[in-house]
C-alpha cells in the first residue's frame, strides 16, 4: 500500500503541475487610438427636389440640416469620415408622393442598399433631385423605391485665380431634354449637352466631369439655356447672374416644365464659398 | 540513446526504468500470450511446450519456454476463450481455461509445474483476466471490443463513435485536440485512411463508412504507443481488426431504418420541421469452418442508401411570409423548350427543375480466410471492397471568375435544372495478407504483411450518367440573383482521383533469455492520379433567359445580345486535354527494438525508427517563368520557387522508451508510460496541390468590354471561344497572365512530435479499474504554409497597430501592390516549424466483466498551434487561418479540435429473463465545452486580400472604435450602435474579459454540451438446436436521448454570430500610391430579424439539437 500512495501523489502531483502550466497567448499588444478621430469631411445639402416639402437632413442618422425649402441650399456641415448615411426625413409630417411615410435614402452598391463612401478632406455636394412622384420601377425584387433622390458629387474647393470665379452646371430638371447653356447671344456654349443627372461626358481618354469647376472672368452674365444644340431654342433664360471673383458657384437647372412657379422649368445657383 | 528526457511537467516524475512498449506488427492486428513456466521452488523450465487452442475454432499455437522459462506467443488471434496447456517431460501437464486475447494486448499466463508424482493442494493459476493490468500496455489509449459495438448506441452504425469513447478523443475523429488529418487508421494492418487526405477516411465525401460494424472484432486506439513498428500518425492510431470464422457457421442477417418522422420537430421551444428523408441500412454477415479447426471464412455484405428531397423551394412557390420565389414554371418551361427545340439547330436536355431523390448510397464487402497451416504458422488473407456515391448540388464557386450571384442552389432566387448536380463516386478496393511464424524453439518468430489498396474517385452527373459535354449556363433572373443553371458543373469534366498503396511489412523477434529483439520494416509506396479542370467546358452568364436566347437565335434583323460574363479555362500542355497531376510517394520504415524483462515485474523496451520519404517528381511539370522570380521567406530573405522539384529525402528518426511497472507484483497496480519522437505523415494533397498548380497546366480565357459582347454562345465545347487553334510543344512557358503556384520548402519535413506520457492503473473491488493518465506532446516539425509572393506590409492600421498590406493586387500596380511579382496571384509554401504542443490529462474508471460494464472519463486538454493544419486544400490552409497581422506567420494559439474539458462514459446492461428473452439497455455519454470559434471581422482590415480571418480588436472604450450605421436602411446613430456593441462585449463571457486586446484565433467557446445516447436492444430465442441459438433481436435507438426526454435538453448552442463586426473601410482612402492613414470604419450590424444582437448563442436548429430514433431487427443464425 505504501508504493501505491507514493505513486498516487506523484500523480497528484504531476496533475497540479500540469494545469498550473496553463500560459497565456501571446498576441501583440494594440495601438487603439485614446481619443474620438479629428478627421472630416464636408457636405452642402441642396434640395432641388421638384415642388419637394422642407426636409430634415441626417448624416448617420444625426441631424446636421433643418427645413431645407425646395430650391435652396445649407452651409456646409463638417462630418466625420470615413462611411456616412445620408437621408432626409420631412420636417414634419411624411414626405408623400411615391415614397410616402418612408425616407429618402443615399443608395449605392449593386442591391443599392450601401451608404455613402466619404474619405477625409473632401467636399461634396448632395442634391435631392426629382418629383414625389417618380414612379418605382416595376421589376420584382428591384430596389429603387421611386420618389426623390439623392445625387452626390464632389466639389474641388481651390480657390480660384485672380480675377476669376469657378462656375458649373447641372441638369436637375426631370422631364427636361439636354441642355447646352451659354452666354446671351453665344454661338458657342460653356456647358455642353447636359442630360439630366448625368455627371460625365465621353469615354477614356477624353472624359469630360461635369463637377470640375470651369473658371470665368468675374462679372455679371446673362446666360441662355438651349436645347438640341449650343444654337439651338433658347428655352430658359437666366439674366444678371452675379459671379464674384475668388467664388465658386453651381448653377442647377430646376423644375419640371409645365408646373406653376416656383416648380416650373428654372435655374437657381450655389455660392460654395 | 540512453539519455533520460525531462519535459516540463512531466519532470517531476524520474523515469525510473525501462518499460516495455506493446511489440505489435505495423498497424496492430493480432494479441498476444506470454508468460514464465516456473517449477515449484520458482526456477524457470526451459524448453517446455507450450500450446495455446483458441475454442471456438480449435486453432492452435505452439511455442516453447526459453533460457529463463519465458514463452511468446507473439500473433494470436484477437479472443477467446483460449486453452492453454504445458507439457514438459517428467512434470504434470498444466491447463488454465477461460483466457481471452484482446487487440494490441499481452494476456499473461504463468504456469507452476509440478513433478509428476508429487502432489500439492492448489495450483497457483495466475491468469491475466483483466486486460487494462498488463505488462504490455505503456502510452495512453484504449480498446472497444466487439460486444460493445453490438450492444452500445452507433446512429450512424460508424465505427467512428466507438473510437470517440477514448477519453482523449475530440470532434470528427481527432485526439488529444490535434488535427484529424494526422491519424493512421487502419484494418487488418492495412493503410485505410484516406491518405490523400480530402477526407480523413475514404468515403467521407459520399457520407459512407469504409467499413460496417458488424465486420469488425476490437479497435485499438493508440495515442503513443512506445513500440517503433507502430508510426505514420502525430495524432492517434485507430487499427480495426476484422472477424474470423470459427468452427461453427454462424451469423446475422439485419435492417436498420431512420427517417424524418422519428426527428424532433421542435428545437428547444420552437417549432422547426426538417425535410423528409429516410435511410436503410441492411446486410448480412456469415462465418464458419472450410475445414474444421484449420481453414475459416467470414463474410460480411451491406448496404446503406439515403434518399433526399434535392427541391425544398420549388417552382411558384412561395416563403411563409408570403413573398413569391424569383422561379416560376412558365419562364423554366419556355427555357426547357428552347433548349430541346431543334430549329436552332441542336437541341440539349437540361434535365428537370421538379423534384426529384438526390441519393446517398453505398455497398461494402468483406471477405475473409483464416488458415492454420499447422501450430507454427498462420496466414490469413482480407479483400474490402466500397462502393459509394452521393448526389450533390452544384457548387456556387465562380472558380476564378466572378461567382454567379447568390449562388446556384436552390433557393428562394435559384432553381437548377437537374443535369448541373453531380454524383460524387468513392470507391475502395483492399486487400491485405498476413503471415506469421513462431520458431517450435521459441526462440525467434517473424509477422510478414504485404497489402494493396485502390482508390477511385470520381465524379458523374446525377443518376450516374457522365457528365454533359456541353458549357456552363447561369441565367440570372430579375432579382439581379441567379434564377437557374445548366450543363455541366464547372468543377465536375474530368474531376478524378486514383490513389494506389502498395505496402510490405516484415517483423522479426528474437526471443533470447529476458530480451526481446526485434527487426522490421513497414514501407508503403503510394501513386496518385489527381485531375481537376475547372470550367474546362467554358462558363456563360447571362442577365435573363431572353438574353440567353437572343445570343443563340437572334431574331433577324438584330444583334445577338451579349453574355454578362463568359470564361474558360484550357490544357496549356499538348498532347493532354486535361492535364493530371501523376506523381508518386514512397515512406520506408526501418526500425530495431529491444524488450528488457530481466528486472522483476518491470518491462522495459527502447527502439529507433528511421523513416524515409521519398518522393517521385519524374512527370512534374516545371514552370520556367517563375523558376527565375525572386520570392520572400518568412524572415524576409529572396527565395526561390521550383514546382517541378518535389521535396528531398530527409531522413527522420524516432527514437522511443517505454515502461510498465507493476508496482506490487500482484497486477493490482501499475505504472507505465514513456517517451518519444513520433513521424506521422501529411495529406497527400498538399503536395499534389504543388503538382497541379504550377501555373503551366491551364491558360485562361476571359474576355471584357468589347470582347465580351461578342461572344456568341455554343453547345459544341471543342469551339468555346478563346481556345487556341493549336498549342506549342510544352516548354514550361505559363499562357496564363496570372497564375496560382503552390511549393513546398526545400528542407520540408513530414510532421514530427516529440511525446511523453506517464499512467497509473489501479485495481479496485468489485471488478472496477482506475486510471490516471498524463500526456505532452511538442511539436518538433509542425507543419505551415506561408504565401512567398506576398509583398511587405506598406503602413500600418491607425488606431489598431496591425499591420497594413498594399491596395492592390493586379498585373500592372507598380506601387502598393501585395504581389512581389505581378505575374503570381499567390505563391504558397508548405513549409515546417517547431512551435505547437499539447498536453492533456485523463482519470478514468472502468468495469469490463459483469452484466453490468462501463467506463467514465474526465480529460483536461491544452493544445496550441500555428497553423489550424485542417484544410482539404494547401489554399485553404493558408486562408482558414484567423490572424491578427501577417497571415504569413499567425500566432501560436488554439487548436480547432481543442476541447479543453470533456467527460465520457458508457455503460451497458444485459439481464437475461427467463432462458429465452433478454434485454440489453446502454447508453454512451458525452459531456464537453462546445466548440471553439474565433471572434473576426467581416472584410479585411490588414487589406491582406483575405476576408473574414481578421481577429478583431476588443474595444475599452468608444473612442477606440468608430462605428457607422450597416446600411441606408439602418436608422441608428453612431452612439446607439456602440451602446448595443458593448452591451454585447459586457454580456460576453470570452469579449468582456478581452478588452483592450486582439481577440485570439479559437479562444472564445460555445457552451457546454450533453449528448446522451441510448438503446435498448430485446433478445428473443425462440430455439436453440445443439447449443446454437437461433434469434431475433429487436433495437431501438436513440440519439440525444435527453431531448427526447424534454425538448429544451441536448439543444445545442453556436455562436451568434463570429463575424461580429464588419470592416467597411477607412477614414481615408487606401490606394496603391497612398496608404490609409486614417482609423478603419465598422459597421456592427443588428441581428437578422432587425433586432440588436444582445446574445452571443442560439439554438443551432441541425440534426446535433434534435433526438434522432431508429429502429431495426436482427436475426441470429
Amino acid at each position: 500500500m505504501k508504493n501505491t500512495a507514493k505513486i498516487l501523489f506523484f500523480a497528484l502531483l504531476a496533475l497540479a503541475s500540469m494545469s498550473s502550466c496553463t500560459r497565456d497567448t501571446e498576441y501583440p499588444d494594440p495601438a487603439p487610438a485614446n481619443e474620438a478621430s479629428s478627421l472630416r469631411f464636408k457636405m452642402l445639402f441642396c434640395n432641388a427636389g421638384v415642388a419637394s416639402p422642407n426636409l430634415n437632413m441626417l448624416l448617420n442618422n444625426e441631424v446636421v440640416g433643418s427645413n431645407l425649402e425646395a430650391y435652396s441650399y445649407l452651409p456646409y456641415v463638417s462630418f466625420p469620415a470615413g462611411i456616412a448615411q445620408i437621408r432626409a426625413k420631412a420636417a414634419s409630417g411624411t414626405i408623400g408622393g411615391t415614397l410616402g411615410s418612408n425616407d429618402l435614402l443615399f443608395r449605392a452598391g449593386a442591391t443599392n442598399n450601401n451608404n455613402f463612401t466619404a474619405p477625409s478632406g473632401r467636399n461634396y455636394t448632395a442634391f435631392v433631385t426629382d418629383t414625389l412622384q417618380r414612379p418605382k420601377p416595376t421589376t420584382i425584387g428591384a430596389t429603387d423605391p421611386g420618389g426623390l433622390r439623392f445625387f452626390v458629387v464632389e466639389d474641388n474647393l481651390a480657390t480660384p485665380a485672380a480675377g476669376k470665379a469657378h462656375v458649373r452646371f447641372y441638369h436637375l430638371a426631370p422631364g427636361a431634354p439636354a441642355v447646352w447653356v451659354g452666354l446671351k447671344d453665344s454661338t458657342t456654349a460653356i456647358f455642353n449637352d447636359r442630360r439630366y443627372r448625368a455627371t460625365s461626358q465621353g469615354t477614356a481618354p477624353n472624359v469630360v466631369n461635369f463637377n470640375v469647376f470651369v473658371p470665368v472672368n468675374a462679372g455679371i452674365y446673362d446666360f441662355d439655356v438651349h436645347t438640341t444644340s449650343a444654337t439651338g431654342p433658347v428655352v430658359l433664360s437666366v439674366p444678371n447672374v452675379t459671379l464674384e471673383e475668388g467664388k465658386i458657384y453651381t448653377i442647377y437647372a430646376k423644375g419640371k416644365p409645365g408646373l406653376a412657379e416656383p416648380n416650373g422649368l428654372g435655374a437657381a445657383i450655389i455660392q460654395h464659398n | 540513446m540512453k539519455k533520460i528526457f525531462i519535459q516540463l511537467c512531466v519532470s517531476m516524475f524520474v523515469i525510473l526504468a525501462l518499460i516495455p512498449a506493446s511489440v505489435f506488427a505495423q498497424g496492430v492486428t493480432t494479441s498476444s500470450v506470454s508468460g514464465t513456466i516456473t517449477d515449484s521452488k520458482s526456477e524457470g523450465l526451459i524448453g517446455a511446450t507450450v500450446i495455446a487452442v483458441h475454442v471456438p475454432s480449435g486453432t492452435r499455437y505452439g511455442t516453447a519456454s526459453n533460457g529463463a522459462g519465458r514463452y511468446t506467443l507473439p500473433a494470436v488471434r484477437v479472443g477467446g476463450p483460449y486453452e492453454i496447456t504445458v507439457v514438459y517431460t517428467g512434470y504434470k501437464s498444466e491447463s488454465q481455461t477461460g483466457i481471452f486475447a484482446t487487440l494490441g494486448t499481452t494476456s499473461v499466463v504463468n504456469f507452476t509445474m509440478t513433478e509428476e508424482g508429487v502432489s500439492l493442494g492448489g495450483v497457483d493459476i495466475t491468469a491475466q483476466t483483466n486486460s487494462l493490468i498488463s505488462a504490455e500496455r505503456t502510452g495512453a489509449g484504449s480498446n472497444i471490443k466487439r460486444e460493445q459495438f453490438e450492444r452500445l448506441p452507433t446512429i450512424g452504425r460508424s465505427f467512428t463513435d466507438f473510437s470517440a469513447l477514448t477519453p482523449q478523443a475530440g470532434a470528427n475523429f481527432s485526439f488529444g485536440g490535434r488535427s484529424n488529418l494526422y491519424n493512421n487508421f487502419s484494418i487488418d494492418g492495412a493503410t485505410s485512411n484516406n491518405v490523400f487526405g480530402l477526407s480523413p477516411l475514404p468515403g467521407g465525401q459520399s457520407n459512407a463508412q469504409p467499413i460496417s460494424v458488424d465486420a469488425i472484432e476490437e479497435i485499438n486506439v493508440s495515442l503513443s504507443p512506445y513500440d517503433v513498428s507502430q508510426g505514420s500518425f502525430t495524432g492517434a492510431g485507430v487499427n480495426a481488426v476484422t472477424r474470423s470464422g470459427t468452427n461453427r457457421v454462424e451469423g446475422s442477417a439485419y435492417y436498420f431504418y431512420r427517417d424524418q418522422s422519428l426527428v424532433n420537430k421542435k428545437v428547444g421551444a420552437q417549432e422547426s420541421p426538417i425535410t423528409s428523408f429516410d435511410n436503410q441500412n441492411f446486410g448480412v454477415r456469415v462465418g464458419g469452418p472450410i475445414i474444421k479447426n484449420k481453414l475459416f471464412y467470414f463474410i460480411n455484405v451491406e448496404r446503406e442508401t439515403r434518399n433526399d428531397p434535392a427541391v425544398l423551394f420549388p417552382a411558384d412557390g412561395s416563403s411563409a411570409t408570403g413573398s413569391a420565389y424569383q422561379q416560376t414554371s412558365s419562364e423554366l418551361n419556355r427555357l426547357r423548350d428552347f433548349l430541346l427545340n431543334p430549329d436552332k439547330g441542336w437541341t440539349y436536355d437540361p434535365g428537370s427543375f421538379e423534384n426529384f431523390d438526390a441519393q446517398t448510397s453505398s455497398w461494402k464487402y468483406l471477405a475473409r480466410l483464416d488458415y492454420s497451416i499447422n501450430d507454427q504458422n498462420k496466414i490469413s488473407v482480407r479483400y474490402n471492397q466500397l462502393n459509394s456515391f452521393r448526389d450533390v448540388p452544384p457548387s456556387s464557386s465562380g472558380g476564378f471568375a466572378s461567382a454567379p450571384p447568390g449562388g446556384r442552389s436552390n433557393s428562394n432566387n435559384a432553381l437548377p435544372f437537374s443535369s448541373i448536380w453531380y454524383r460524387i463516386n468513392n470507391n475502395l478496393s483492399n486487400v491485405i495478407a498476413e503471415l506469421n511464424t513462431t520458431a517450435k524453439s521459441g526462440r525467434f518468430s517473424n509477422n510478414f504483411q504485404v497489402g494493396y489498396s485502390a482508390f477511385r474517385d470520381f465524379r458523374q452527373s446525377v443518376g450516374g450518367a457522365d457528365s454533359p459535354n456541353f458549357p456552363t449556363v447561369d441565367i440570372l433572373g430579375p432579382n439581379g440573383q441567379t434564377l437557374t443553371s445548366f450543363g455541366a458543373e464547372p468543377f465536375t469534366p474530368n474531376n478524378r482521383l486514383d490513389q494506389d498503396v502498395i505496402q510490405i511489412n516484415d517483423k522479426f523477434d528474437f526471443f533470447l533469455g529476458n530480451h526481446r529483439l526485434t527487426l522490421g520494416t513497414a514501407n508503403e509506396f503510394y501513386s496518385f492520379y489527381n485531375v481537376f479542370t475547372p470550367l474546362i467546358n467554358g462558363s456563360y452568364q447571362f442577365a435573363s433567359i431572353n438574353d440567353f436566347i437572343n445570343n443563340v437565335a437572334p431574331p433577324t434583323g438584330t444583334n445577338p445580345t451579349a453574355p454578362t460574363q463568359y470564361a474558360v479555362q484550357y490544357s496549356a500542355v499538348k498532347g493532354q486535354p486535361a492535364p493530371a497531376a501523376d506523381w508518386g510517394a514512397a515512406q520506408l520504415g526501418f526500425y530495431a527494438q529491444d524488450q528488457y524483462t530481466g528486472i522483476k515485474n518491470l518491462s522495459i523496451t527502447l527502439g529507433l525508427r528511421a523513416d524515409v520519404p521519398l518522393f517521385n517528381d519524374d512527370n512534374v511539370l516545371g514552370n520556367a517563368v517563375s523558376d527565375t522570380m525572386q520570392f520572400r521567406d518568412i524572415n524576409g530573405n529572396a527565395e526561390t520557387i521550383r514546382v517541378g522539384e518535389l521535396p528531398k529525402t530527409t531522413v527522420l528518426y524516432s527514437p522511443r522508451l517505454g515502461f510498465n511497472w507493476d508496482v506490487n507484483g500482484k497486477k493490482t497496480t501499475q505504472v507505465r508510460g514513456g517517451t518519444g519522437i513520433f513521424t506521422g505523415r501529411i495529406p497527400f494533397v498538399w503536395v499534389s496541390n504543388q503538382v497541379s498548380n504550377n501555373g503551366v497546366f491551364f491558360g485562361t480565357y476571359q474576355p471584357t468590354g468589347a470582347d465580351l459582347s461578342g461572344i456568341r454562345f455554343t453547345n459544341d465545347i471543342t469551339r468555346n471561344p478563346g481556345l487556341p487553334t493549336s498549342l506549342p510543344d510544352f516548354n514550361g512557358q505559363p499562357l496564363a497572365n496570372e497564375f496560382i503556384l503552390n511549393s513546398t520548402a526545400n528542407n520540408f519535413r513530414f510532421p514530427q512530435v516529440w511525446r511523453s506520457s506517464l499512467g497509473v492503473d489501479r485495481k479496485l473491488p468489485g471488478g472496477f479499474t482506475a486510471t490516471l493518465e498524463g500526456m505532452f506532446t511538442q511539436d518538433l516539425n509542425a507543419i505551415y504554409i506561408r504565401d512567398a509572393n506576398l509583398a511587405a506590409p506598406v503602413s500600418t492600421v491607425n488606431g489598431d497597430g496591425r499591420s497594413l498590406y498594399g491596395a492592390s493586387s493586379n498585373l500592372t500596380a507598380t506601387t502598393g501592390n501585395r504581389r512581389i511579382n505581378r505575374r503570381v496571384i499567390q505563391a504558397l509554401v508548405l513549409d515546417n516549424i517547431s512551435e505547437g504542443y499539447a498536453y492533456s490529462f485523463t482519470a478514468q474508471i472502468q468495469k469490463t466483466t459483469g452484466p453490468i460494464q462501463g467506463m467514465f472519463a474526465y480529460t483536461y486538454t491544452d493544445s496550441r498551434d500555428i497553423n489550424n493544419q485542417s484544410g482539404s486544400t494547401a489554399g485553404s490552409l493558408y486562408t482558414g487561418n484567423a490572424v491578427v497581422g501577417n497571415p504569413n506567420l499567425p500566432n501560436l494559439s488554439f487548436a480547432n479540435n481543442l476541447i479543453p474539458h470533456r467527460f465520457t462514459g458508457f455503460v451497458s446492461w444485459r439481464q437475461e429473463w427467463l432462458r429465452q428473452v433478454a434485454t440489453t439497455l446502454s447508453f454512451i455519454y458525452t459531456g464537453n465545452v462546445g466548440a471553439n470559434f474565433s471572434y473576426v471581422m467581416g472584410g479585411s482590415v490588414n487589406s491582406d486580400g483575405i476576408n473574414n480571418n481578421d481577429l478583431i480588436y476588443v474595444p475599452k472604450s468608444q473612442n477606440e472604435i468608430i462605428l457607422v450605421p450597416t446600411d441606408a436602411r439602418d436608422t441608428r446613430t453612431p452612439q446607439q450602435i456602440w451602446e448595443q456593441y458593448n452591451a454585447y462585449i459586457e454580456q460576453d463571457k470570452y469579449l468582456s474579459g478581452r478588452r483592450g486586446k486582439f481577440a485570439e484565433r479559437n479562444g472564445a467557446y460555445q457552451p457546454w454540451v450533453h449528448l446522451l445516447n441510448m438503446r435498448l436492444l430485446a433478445d428473443v430465442i425462440p430455439f436453440s438446436v445443439k447449443d446454437k441459438k437461433y434469434g431475433i433481436q429487436f433495437s431501438w435507438e436513440v440519439q440525444n436521448f435527453l431531448n427526447l426526454m424534454n425538448s429544451d435538453w441536448g439543444v445545442v448552442k453556436v455562436a451568434n454570430r463570429s463575424n461580429i463586426i464588419n470592416f467597411v473601410g477607412y477614414e481615408t482612402a487606401h490606394t496603391a500610391t497612398a496608404p490609409a492613414s486614417g482609423r478603419p470604419v465598422y459597421t456592427f450590424p443588428t441581428g437578422s430579424d432587425g433586432q440588436p444582437l444582445a446574445t452571443s448563442y442560439i439554438n443551432s436548429p441541425g440534426l446535433g439539437s434534435r433526438y434522432q430514433m431508429q429502429f431495426g431487427v436482427r436475426i441470429f443464425f
